[in-house]
Order: C-alpha cells, then structure tokens, then sequence
C-alpha cells in the first residue's frame, strides 16, 4: 500500500484489495493511518450489510447506508451483484467514510467494502459475509425496495439482527409476508413513514372524545399522496388490527356488529387527511403532520425500537387481506 | 398518558410519547431564557412531531407586544438557537399559529383573569380540553406572587384533577433552607405536589441520564459501585468563563448556590444512591432523597477542614485574557463571594461508609468540563516488582457529563519490551463516536417530560430542602467567619488549599 493509496483510503476512494485478504489489507491501512499527522478514529457500532441487485437499486441503497453511517458508525459491506456483466467473477474495494469529530482535530472514520460479483460470483457472497461481519454487534441488512428470493438472502435473513426494507411505491405488500419467521425483524421504512400518521389518528381519540366510537365506525375516507400507496394500506391495515375487522367484500370491511366502507382516494400534495363516521353521527377528521421525516431519518430510526415494531407484523397481515 | 383502554389505537404504539394538547403559558416571556431556550425547545419537539399539532403557548409579561410581534421575535430567535436548523417553514407556519402573547403585570389580578379568558378562548378556538402548563421564567423575586395569583385565579387547583394544571419552577428554588422551605410552602397552598415541576436543567441531560443505565441496565458495574472496591469519588463541574458581567446576581448567589447545590448534588445523588425500586418518578427521587438526607454533617466549628472556598484574580484562560473577579462590573469592591468551592463530603450509609466523595465547582477554570469520576482501591499486592510498579495506579471510571460526553476506564498494561514495566492506558467510549445523533437539549425533554406528566428528572420539595439543609450550613459558617477567601489565578485548577483538601487524604485531583 503506497502513502498515496492511504491518503486516498481516508480521503473515501476505494482501493481494490485481494479479496482472500480484505481483513488483513483493511488492518494495514488503519496501522498507517494511525501513524500519519491527523489522528484518526476508528468506530464501528453496527454491521451494515447493503443488498442490491442492479446499479439503480445500489445507487439508492448507497445515498440510504450513506446518510447511516454519517448518524451510526458502521462497518459497511455493499454486497453488488450484476448477474449478466462480464469480468472476474469477484472483486473487493475497501474505501474509508471519514468525518471531522465535534471539536476538530480528530477524523472519525468507518469502513466500507465493496464486494462485486458477476454471473456465477454471487456463490461466493455468503461465506465472505460471515467472514466479514464484526463480532459482538448488531447487523442489519439494508436493501433499498423490497429484497428478492435468493440463496443470499437467506443467509442474510439468518444472520441479520435487523432487516431494512422500503415498501414505499411496491405494487403489493404481500411478497413482504413471505419474509416468514424473519417477519419481526423487519423494519420498513414506509410503516415508520405513517408513525406520524398513527400518532395523530391515534391521539384524536383520546379523552374527551369517546375512543369506543372506534368500534362503531361506519366509514373511513382517506385522503393520502399520490404514490404513498403502501403507506396509506398499512395505515388502514393498522385501523384493521386495532379494531379486529374482518373480511372486505365491495369496499366494505366487515367489523363487529357492522360493516365499514373504506375510501381511499390519492391527490396532489403532500401529507394525509383521515375522516371517520360512526353510527349516531360521531364524525372525527385527522390531518397528518406537516413534516414527515426524511429517508435518513427513517433509516436511522429503523435501527432503534422503531424499527422492532410489533404492531408492524399484524398491521402487514390486515393491510394485505385488505389488499385482497 | 391516554390509556389504551380508553383509546384501543393508543395500544402498544412505539412512540407513544406524544402529549395530549395543551396550553403552556410562559410567564417572563420577554426574557432571555425563553429567547434561548424554551421555544427552540418547543418547536424543535413541533418538528420531531412530539407535539399535538392543536398546541397553544402564551407568552406572558409585563412588555407591550402583541401575538404578531411575539411571532416574528420567536421565529427569529428559533432561527438562532433551534437544534434543527435552518427553520423548516412548514412546520413553522402550523407552530406560530399556536403562538400567542398576553401583557400583564405579574401582581395584578385584573391579568390573571384576562389570562383565564384568553386561555379558555384559545382552548376553544383549538380544541384543547383546559389541559394547562405554566412556566415560570421570571427572576425567582416573582415566584410566590405569581403562584398565589394563579391560585387565586382558579387557574390551579390541588384536586389533583383532569384536566391537568401543572407549574414549571425555574431555579433557582429559594437561596437557603429557609427561603426554600417558605417557598414550598407557598407553592404547596395552591398547588398538589404532583402538579410542580421543579427544573434542574442537568437533569434532562443526556450523560446524567446515562449515568443512570451505566449502573443500572449493566451487570459489570454496579458489584463494584461500593465502598469496598471504591477508594474516592470526584465530581467536578468546571467552567472556563468568569462571570461574565453577571456580577448582580453573582454576588448574591456564589458557585455554591449557583452550581453546587442544585446541580452537583443531583450528579452526587444519581451517582451514590441505591437501584430504585421501578423508574416511576418517586420512587427514583426517595432514593436521591435518602442520599441527601445521608449527608453527614460538617461538624461545628471545623469547617476549613471540609470546605475551600476560592475567587480569581487576572490570568488567561485558553490564550485569553480574564479580568480578576473583583474587578467584574457588578462586584463590591473586597467581597468575599466564591466562585470556586471544593468539599469533602461523606455519605453515611451501608453503601458508602468511610467513602469521600470531593466536589468541586469553579469559574475562570482551564476548561468547561462536568465529570464524576470513581477512583477504585489499588491491587492489593505489589506484583511486578519496584520498578514496574512505578507506572501502577489505581483504576479509575470516569463519566465525562459535558463536553465529549463519554465514560472511561483507566487501567494499567505492560509496556511493550523486553521488561516489566507497567503504564496506565484509557480506554474509552464516546458517545459522538458510537451514536452519530445529536441528543436532544436538556429542556426539549424536560418540556416533554412534563407535558407528560413524568415529574423523574424534575427534583422533589423534600428533595431541594434536603440539599439546602446541608448547603445552608455552609453559608452560615462563611458569613461568621472572618477568614479569607483563597485566592487563585484565572486559567488554573484552583487555589493551592483545594489540592490539600485531598492530599492530606493522600489523593489529588484528576486533571480532566
Ligand atoms: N437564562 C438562562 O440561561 C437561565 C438558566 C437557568 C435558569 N434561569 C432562570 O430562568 C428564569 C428566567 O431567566 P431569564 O434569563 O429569561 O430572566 P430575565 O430575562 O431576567 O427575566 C425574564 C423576564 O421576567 C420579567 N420580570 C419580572 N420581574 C422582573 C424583575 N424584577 N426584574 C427583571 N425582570 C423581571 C421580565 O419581563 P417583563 O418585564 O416584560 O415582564 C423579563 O423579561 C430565571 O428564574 C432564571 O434564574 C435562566
């Protein structure tokens, strides 16, 4: 490793490295950049383990694990896997996320390797995955949409503490179930973009207004943003687990003793807008918050006891049998 | 809270720490602190969406102003002082439209009820159920009459009652026991004990929190947390200004008032006391209480013995020059007012027995720093030989509170080589390290917190008598005495007398 290549390594370049030996290449470049004129602070609080299949999916895992790491300090390890390019089958880069600590001086630093891999190459991922995760902490496996079957995956889900994913704009929620016994371990950042939502709803029938009016509801209409599709079911299938509906049939769902018509309409604009009738003409209406976090927020949220929701789980099941 | 009986979508929600609505009334609104500090603070909790969006403040004061102008200086100052900046205009716009601002002077009557009228027509107007925080924010002169007009206003009760009326107390609370004692008293004629909240501002601290999960949710320390492995403890609370022209409110209050009393007992008392049974507000403050009451007394007469009291003169702090305490606008010329103390202080009790803990607090110090540090007692045995053994020392745990908020431990280890030699070595966890976030301000929880109706990190009226109980004593002794105040150099650690408090125990103080 030449001084030049250092520089670059804590400078965010990535340096190619044998992959038998990314351990070892990473120890030495950290042994050097110790020993040059800006301390350096090596931190590392969580496994992050990026998944993603074609360049336009890593490119937004990236920004996602990006905005991560600069909030929670992790070992990164983006797993790229281009089924049709042609090339050697595996490569690794290790490049450096480094940021001025408050106060100055010191570089605070965390590392990223990279591992490619080309049609047969995706073999190789999961043992380099066990190999590559830092013991005694905490993984999460991070993928920007929903994550596709794989052998991989499997070994992800197995080794994963925590699993990130993104329903937002997903046709259906129902390849999420099939996640299985991995299910309460997954956080998806459109059910914490509705936190808010729920919070607001949830707060609107606290005392003096009757909360049991919520068990004689006869409709609810909601107004949501266009394109917020996946939010908007896990909101209604999160009504649906609360208020143990049952079936739907004609845009009515079955609760106890009545039925509720659900409306959802998408419109221009941002936020939510909930209106709720019950039998005898109780009505409540709820709008959404003004400002819904941003992705880097939620992805920094999912890793803390927002992101092991277990109101999660059940809100899924109801808003996919809504779905159906 | 809400309970989930009453409202089944409030069942099992994560974030369940949203308040119900509420109007919190500021009295002392035209001053500084809640320039600075509070509406940052609100509208920093508007934009974490931690606020029912129906919330009102009121600000109230003496100063011609209206709700518009009110607005604009608070957007302004949010501007300044938020944690999230810049201002997210969206979130802006649907705070500022609970923002209002009511004149009134403090020991009339006549504003109460205008208060009372304009709070049930806001209420109205954005649908809160009378729910009502009050925050006192003038200079605590203004405590007892505002709390016995809000009394006589109907504006609190002490049924106890929904909806809630809670008070806000800013400190400081009283000067000694008995200013204290009296205005407990006065708060507790018109105001249920449930219903104050008595701020300490270190206690919405992050560090001091976790000085509480350190002990408490890890298995390795707390075996360790006694007077058998623990040689001494030092807590310090350093800061590296002067009193910066405060030389008013100086004279009267000290370092022993202004830091001591309040802030470094709470730090002492979180750090000594015995695992509460459950973190429910009292139950976590009966064991602070038990520390404070545990205090043994300074005995008559030996004072000097446990006490230095100290005042800067000229020096330079960090490459910058400092004026000599009696030289700050606002000081009587040969005034004797601290501003640096250190104490040795014993805890009797099973856990601490035979222990000192040594607290000092100073102005015009090297550096700001806030630190409690446990000292451990020594290997029992001498192993490696003379001169290795040079480089032993004894272990120490060290819970940096502000700034670079962190814990470390030093222990020794073999310098690499052919010999046994021994070196001290850290290591050490920081909190700007392991979570990149930024840990909310001190008031954004306190303000939550008390919405909430959580009173844990707000002290308690036996509590704050507690410590004056002790501290008064000392003020006691100083005012009798005719003995001089040490002397030490801006940009030092202190008076030479401070650093003998411990070497006569054979300790010295850590450099932190
Ligand atoms: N500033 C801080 O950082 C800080 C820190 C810790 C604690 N505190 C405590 O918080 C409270 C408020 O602090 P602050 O800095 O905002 O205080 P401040 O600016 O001195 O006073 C706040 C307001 O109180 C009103 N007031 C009522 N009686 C007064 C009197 N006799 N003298 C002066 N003003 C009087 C004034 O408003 P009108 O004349 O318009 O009515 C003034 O704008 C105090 O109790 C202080 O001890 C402040």
């Amino acid at each position: 490793m030449t001084s030049a290549d250092l520089e670059r390594f804590t400078g965010g370049a990535a340096i190619g490295v044998d992959v038998a030996g990314i351990e070892r290449d990473l120890a030495a470049l950290w042994r050097q950049a110790a020993t040059g004129t800006q301390a350096v602070t090596r931190a590392c609080s969580w496994n992050l383990v990026v998944h993603a299949e074609g360049d336009a999916a890593l490119d937004k895992a990236k920004l996602l694990a990006d905005a991560l790491v600069a909030i929670v300090p992790s070992r990164t390890l983006v797993l790229h896997h281009r089924p049709n390019a042609t090339g050697p089958e595996i490569e690794a880069f290790v490049t450096a996320n480094c940021r001025l600590m408050p106060g100055g001086g010191k570089l605070l630093c965390s590392e990223e390797i990279t591992v490619e891999s080309r049609g047969k190459g995706s073999d190789y991922l999961p043992s380099l995955t066990r190999a590559l995760l830092v013991p005694d902490i905490p993984t999460a496996v991070l993928c920007a949409g929903l994550p596709r079957e794989s052998a991989l995956l499997q070994e992800l889900l197995a080794a994963g503490d925590r699993l990130i994913i993104d329903s937002h704009g997903a046709e259906q929620l129902q390849p999420i179930e099939r996640l299985g016994k991995a299910l309460p371990r997954v956080a998806d950042l459109a059910w914490l973009r509705t936190a808010p939502w729920r919070l607001a709803v949830a707060a609107a029938f606290d005392a003096p207004v009757d909360g049991s009016m919520l068990f004689r509801l006869t409709r609810v209409k909601l107004q949501c943003q266009q394109g917020w599709s996946s939010e908007a079911r896990l909101l209604l299938g999160w009504l649906g687990a609360r208020l143990s509906w049952g079936t739907v049939e004609d845009g009515m769902v079955q609760r106890q003793q009545g039925r509720v018509r659900l409306d959802t309409e998408f419109v221009e604009g941002p936020g939510m807008h909930v209106e709720f009738e019950a039998e005898g003409g109780g009505k409540v209406s709820v709008a959404a918050m003004a400002a819904p976090l941003s992705d880097e927020a939620l992805v920094t949220a999912a890793l803390g006891p927002r992101g092991a929701d277990r109101l999660y789980q059940a809100s899924l099941r109801r808003a996919v049998e809504l779905e159906s | 809270m809400p309970s989930p009986e009453a409202n089944p979508l409030r069942a099992g929600l994560v974030d369940e720490r949203l308040p119900e609505p509420c109007s919190i009334v500021i009295f002392g609104a035209s001053g500084d602190l809640t320039k600075r500090k509070l509406i940052p603070a609100l509208y920093t909790l508007a934009v974490e969406g931690l606020l029912a969006p129906s919330m009102a403040i009121v600000g109230f004061a003496r100063k011609d102003s209206s709700d518009e102008a009110f607005r604009a200086e608070m957007k302004e100052a949010c501007q300044k002082f938020a944690r999230h900046r810049p201002l997210d205009e969206a979130v802006w716009e649907t705070f500022a439209k609970g923002l209002f601002y009511q004149v009134g002077d403090y020991d009339d009557a006549a504003s109460y009820q205008k208060l009372k009228a304009r709070l049930a027509e806001i209420d109205l107007a954005r649908g809160i159920n009378g729910n009502r925080v009050f925050y006192l924010s003038t200079p605590p002169s203004n405590f007892p009459v505002t709390i016995a007009q809000l009394g006589a206003a109907g504006l609190v009760s002490r049924d106890g009652q929904k909806p809630f009326r809670r008070v806000i107390i800013e400190k400081p609370f009283g000067t000694d026991l008995a200013t204290a004692r009296q205005l407990n008293r006065d708060v507790l004629k018109v105001l249920d004990e449930a219903s104050v909240y008595r701020i300490d501002h270190y206690l919405g601290k992050e560090t001091v929190q976790n000085l509480m999960v350190l002990r408490f949710a890890n298995g390795l320390f707390e075996p360790l947390w006694n007077s058998r492995y623990v040689d001494h403890v030092q807590i310090t609370g350093a800061e590296s200004l002067g009193i910066e022209g405060r030389g008013g409110y100086f004279e009267q209050a000290g370092i022993l008032r202004d830091m001591v009393q309040n802030h470094l007992f709470q730090v002492l008392a979180i750090t000594a006391m015995e695992p509460p049974v459950s973190m429910a507000s009292d139950d976590l403050r009966d064991e602070k209480v038990k520390v404070l009451k545990a205090l043994r007394p300074i005995p008559e007469g030996r004072f000097d013995e446990f006490v230095v009291r100290g005042q800067y003169r000229e020096g330079t702090i960090a490459g910058r020059r400092q004026i000599s305490y009696q030289d700050e606008p606002g000081v009587t010329k040969g005034s004797k007012r601290e501003s640096y103390v250190a104490m040795k202080i014993f805890i009797d009790n099973w856990r601490w027995a035979g222990v000192p803990f040594y607290l000092r607090s100073a102005k015009a110090m090297p550096k700001k720093v806030t630190e409690v540090a446990l000292v451990f007692r020594e290997a029992p045995l001498r192993l490696f030989g003379e001169r290795a053994s040079q480089g032993q020392s004894p272990n120490v745990l060290a819970i940096r509170i502000q700034p670079d908020e962190g814990v470390s431990l030093r222990f020794g280890a073999k310098v690499p080589g052919n010999t046994m030699e021994i070196q001290p070595v850290n290591m050490e966890f920081r909190y700007g390290t392991s979570f990149g976030s930024e840990p909310p301000e001190a008031y954004e929880r306190l303000l939550l917190d008390c919405m909430l109706g959580d009173q844990a990190l707000f002290t308690r009226g036996d509590e704050v008598e507690a410590s004056w109980k002790w501290v008064s004593r000392i003020h006691q002794a100083w005012d009798a005495s005719t003995g001089d105040v040490e002397s030490y150099e801006a940009g030092t650690w202190g008076p030479a007398e401070g650093d003998r408090l411990l070497l006569r125990d054979g300790h010295r103080w850590r450099r932190p």
